[in-house]
């Protein structure tokens, strides 16, 4: 098994030599040679969905992130390669600069804000506005989508204009997540209703670009921030066109009046590189596909039926025939991209349907005449559960109910709309524990932290732990690793942990995305990134050409 | 005839209110609500979540949420969104303008050439024209309109490049009315060939009773001309049975299209109700539902007022 992914990665690669000419995985395809560099320029990007609020505090959407990204700022953020840059601050705090200090149970992190920081109105950035931001976090009536880490403050130190002394009440490993985007205490200190203020709608950041417009339904506008403190942005301006339909996106790729067509779809994938004047990206995404298992059903009580399950779904096979290969296999809830990522548990359930069976044989379900596996009196017939209507996800499951049937487990497909899977306990699908398996995705954080979502304290209603998991060992990875600091600490802690998911498979991992971002040639320094910092990381440096 | 409107709104008021409790329950049945789009968080807690439940008023029964939507409703304001948490009647407000052009041009057109094309199927019933219009009719009638959308803008924007694949305006052009129309016809063209297809058989079919009756026959024996006998006399009946489907709607014009503004991205009330449908954004679905109910009812007041303007014998009263 691990030699025909080995060919089938070898086949992978070499195709795209011979299209390329050069150029290894993860690097853009150019398909001609860009022209000279110019300054200035209107780069127009087509995004999916229109943000519900430009305010990170109280919207989830992806596309809040992009534009905010672009335009707000915070103290630290992380780049393609998942490293943490300092952004508003000098440096990233550690234990071994000094910014971090423990003492008993208690940290202490101190963030030095650069010299001179101004926000879009010209109003001085200070530490004021660290404080505040903290401030509206801990604001009961601010719908605040996760107060993760800003629960844990006791108080906010203002040493001086650029100093802030962040005072928590216990250790937190993932504290550089947090203010990652600032929010200007002049501006909002007075505001009645934070989740409605005009703000939400026409923010002040210190990002590289600045507010100009937001048309609903059609567009918002960002122009270049000629104070940023990294200098004066290459292009003049971002317009995010909001288009929610795919072949509208190709089509208007096509006819020129998009330069950045983000996460096509895959079905696309020929079409597109047929189109000429445009690169495709092709980034590995911290984003896996995955089956959950309700550990509550009977069915999945005994890990070996779990392991049989694993070895009895061919991963390659299901990227081949669905995502054209392009999607990797997935082994783990990390990121091979995270430093953390543990490369041991891969392989450790090749596709083997002998094998399968031996494990279901040995955990007592025995094939009956019907073919189908059962055990005191019950047949092994189980339902799969994903979003309705997402096709990649739908046919997945085809696969899935045909690979299971060559074990003998009988698979019935049961879809609900995405409101009713994801919706909260008790009445949704997955909170609710009504499902017995279960396709959908989960990101794959920079930080490793994930104690949400497999501590048997995060069980619902209380947490993400929908498969219902509880196993000691894991839970005390999970809270050592909440507050372990240092990094090599924590990759220990965080790779015994992947490997104690991978010997209990509560869920399987199945295949990593993989994001197709297109772009015109003529855009350079256009880099992708997979994680949830997503496309705009680096949009000061993007570059138009002639 | 005034008396007789002020009777009609007011005994609507009643109508209405059933309306509204009764979608207001059933959005609150349907499983899911405005708290499953934050489900797909790894990071979510039951703590955050009860915080937003309560900021959303989600956490008080539904027949107060309800009381207190009415209350804003009684005050002409349909609250705030639960997501953008602006006011709900300047988000519709924002997206009327693009609707109203997109759906009145393209009603407008589908209108005129439906009309002629029905009468003149009618008056040559079964000639070569007859035939021809009757199969496009039907052709047009049969035409998915989301795949006929895209088949359009393959065509005329991709391979001939004639025409905008979408959006409302340029950027920087939103006062020029030419780059604006070219923007306009590929959505109204989608919109309005299945509009022409319907709206055509229906005064096909009315005007053939029409141009069988007796007093047509009275018109052509007292010497008019083809013309007088045929708009003056055939088509002011004719069209009552037309008069009610096209004042049905009436609703759409201000809710919109919702598959033709996707995709083309056309900024209107239509995509702003489907997005709200998505999330369960209650304010927002329940002021564009309220709307759409209303204009249902003043669409059937205004057909009975065109009847009584047709046809003298009908009397309101």
């Amino acid at each position: 098994m691990q030699t025909s992914t080995k060919h089938h990665l070898v086949a992978f690669f070499a195709s795209l030599l011979l299209i390329t000419g050069c150029s290894p995985k993860g690097e853009p395809r150019v398909a001609s040679a860009p022209g000279k560099p110019i300054d200035g320029g209107t780069v127009i990007v087509q995004e999916q969905q229109e943000p519900d609020a430009l305010n990170k505090a109280i919207s989830s959407m992806m596309a809040s992130t992009n534009v905010l990204t672009a335009l707000q700022g915070g103290l630290v953020t992380y780049d393609d390669k998942l490293n943490y840059i300092p952004d508003l601050a000098e440096e990233v705090p550690t234990l071994a600069n000094g910014g971090v200090k423990v003492s008993g149970d208690k940290m202490i992190v101190t963030y030095k804000l650069r010299k001179g920081l101004r926000w879009h109105d010209g109003h001085p950035l200070t530490a004021e506005d660290v404080a505040f931001t903290q401030a509206v976090y801990m604001n009961p009536k601010v719908k605040v989508i996760s107060r993760e880490g800003y629960n844990k403050v006791s108080h906010v130190e203002i040493v001086d204009p650029q100093t802030v002394r962040i005072h928590f009440n216990q250790r937190f490993a993932p504290y550089v997540e947090m203010y990652d985007k600032l929010l200007p205490k002049h501006l909002l200190a007075n505001s009645p209703d934070l989740n409605k203020d005009p703000f939400n709608r026409a923010p002040v950041g210190a990002g590289p670009f600045k507010f100009e417009s937001w048309k609903s339904g059609d567009s918002i506008t960002l122009v270049a921030n000629p104070d940023y403190w990294r200098g004066k942005p290459k292009i003049d301006r971002i317009i995010y066109k909001f288009i929610p339909d795919e072949n509208s996106a190709f089509v208007q790729l096509k006819s020129g009046g998009l330069h950045v067509y983000q996460h096509a779809a895959i079905t696309q994938y020929k079409a597109l590189k047929r189109l000429p004047g445009v690169t495709i990206y092709e980034t590995p995404a911290a984003t896996y596909e995955h089956i959950d298992m309700n550990l509550e059903k009977p069915y999945f009580q005994d890990k070996r039926v779990r392991k049989a399950i694993a070895h009895a779904i061919n991963k390659p096979e299901i990227s081949t025939y669905i995502f054209k290969g392009l999607w990797q296999e997935a082994w783990s809830d990390k990121s091979p991209l995270n430093y953390h990522y543990n490369p041991a548990v891969e392989n450790l359930y090749p596709y083997d349907i002998e094998l399968a069976k031996r494990l279901l044989d040995e955990a007592g379900w025995k094939v009956g005449s019907d073919g189908v596996r059962a055990k005191d009196g019950q047949r092994f017939s189980v339902k799969i559960s994903t979003t309705a209507g997402r096709k990649p996800r739908e046919l997945t499951e085809l696969l899935v109910q045909h690979y299971l049937k060559q074990v003998g487990i009988e698979v019935t497909i049961d879809n609900y709309p995405g409101a009713i899977l994801f919706g909260p306990h008790p009445d949704g699908h997955l909170r609710g524990g009504k499902f017995d398996m279960a396709l959908y995705a989960w990101v794959s954080p920079v930080d490793p932290n994930n104690l949400n979502l497999w501590h048997s304290g995060s069980i619902p209603p209380n947490g993400q732990n929908s498969v219902r998991w509880r196993n000691p060992e894991m839970d005390a990875m999970l809270e050592a690793g909440l507050v372990a600091l240092d990094r090599e600490e924590r990759r220990r802690i965080y790779q015994r942990a992947q490997a104690i998911l991978a010997e209990d498979v509560p869920m399987i991992p199945l295949l990593w995305w993989t994001n197709l971002d297109v772009a015109s040639s003529k855009l350079l320094n256009f880099k992708p990134s997979g994680s949830a910092n997503g496309n705009f990381w680096n949009a000061h440096e993007w570059q138009l050409t002639e | 005839m005034g008396a007789y409107v002020i009777r009609r709104l007011l005994g609507a008021i009643p109508l209405l209110l059933v309306i509204t409790a009764m979608v207001f329950s059933l959005m609150q049945l349907a499983p899911g609500g405005p708290l499953a789009v934050y489900g797909e968080n790894p990071h979510l807690t039951a703590a955050d979540l009860e915080a937003i439940k309560v900021a959303m008023g989600l956490d008080k029964p539904p027949a107060i949420q309800y009381l207190y939507w009415l209350k804003e409703v009684v005050q002409l304001n349909f609250g705030h969104s639960l997501f953008t948490g602006r006011a709900v009647m300047e988000m519709i407000g924002e997206r009327l303008p693009a609707t109203l052009l997109l759906m009145t041009v393209a009603m407008g057109f589908s209108l005129l050439v439906g009309i002629v094309l029905g009468v003149i199927s009618a008056i040559k019933q079964y000639s070569k024209f007859d035939f021809t219009v009757t199969t496009l009719a039907f052709v047009g009638y049969s035409l998915p309109p989301f795949w006929f959308g895209i088949v359009l803008m393959i065509v005329f924007a991709s391979t001939l490049q004639w025409l905008p694949a979408g959006g409302l305006a340029d950027y920087g052009q939103e006062g020029n009315p030419l780059n604006v129309l070219s923007h306009l016809v590929l959505p109204a063209a989608m919109l309005s060939i299945l509009q022409i297809a319907s709206w055509s058989r229906y005064t096909r079919s009315s005007m053939l009773e029409v141009v069988r009756q007796e007093y047509i026959r009275t018109a052509r024996a007292k010497g008019l001309d083809e013309w007088s006998v045929i708009v003056k006399h055939g088509l002011r009946n004719g069209l009552i049975p037309v008069v009610t489907v096209v004042a049905l709607s009436l609703p759409s014009l201000f809710a919109g299209a919702i598959m033709t503004e996707t995709i083309f991205t056309w900024p209107g009330v239509g995509r702003l109700f489907f997005d709200a449908l998505t999330k369960s954004d209650y304010p927002v679905l329940m002021a564009i539902l309220t709307i759409s109910a209303s204009l249902v009812v003043i669409g059937n007041l205004l057909a009975d007022m065109i009847y009584a303007l047709l046809d003298p014998r009908i009397r309101l009263s």
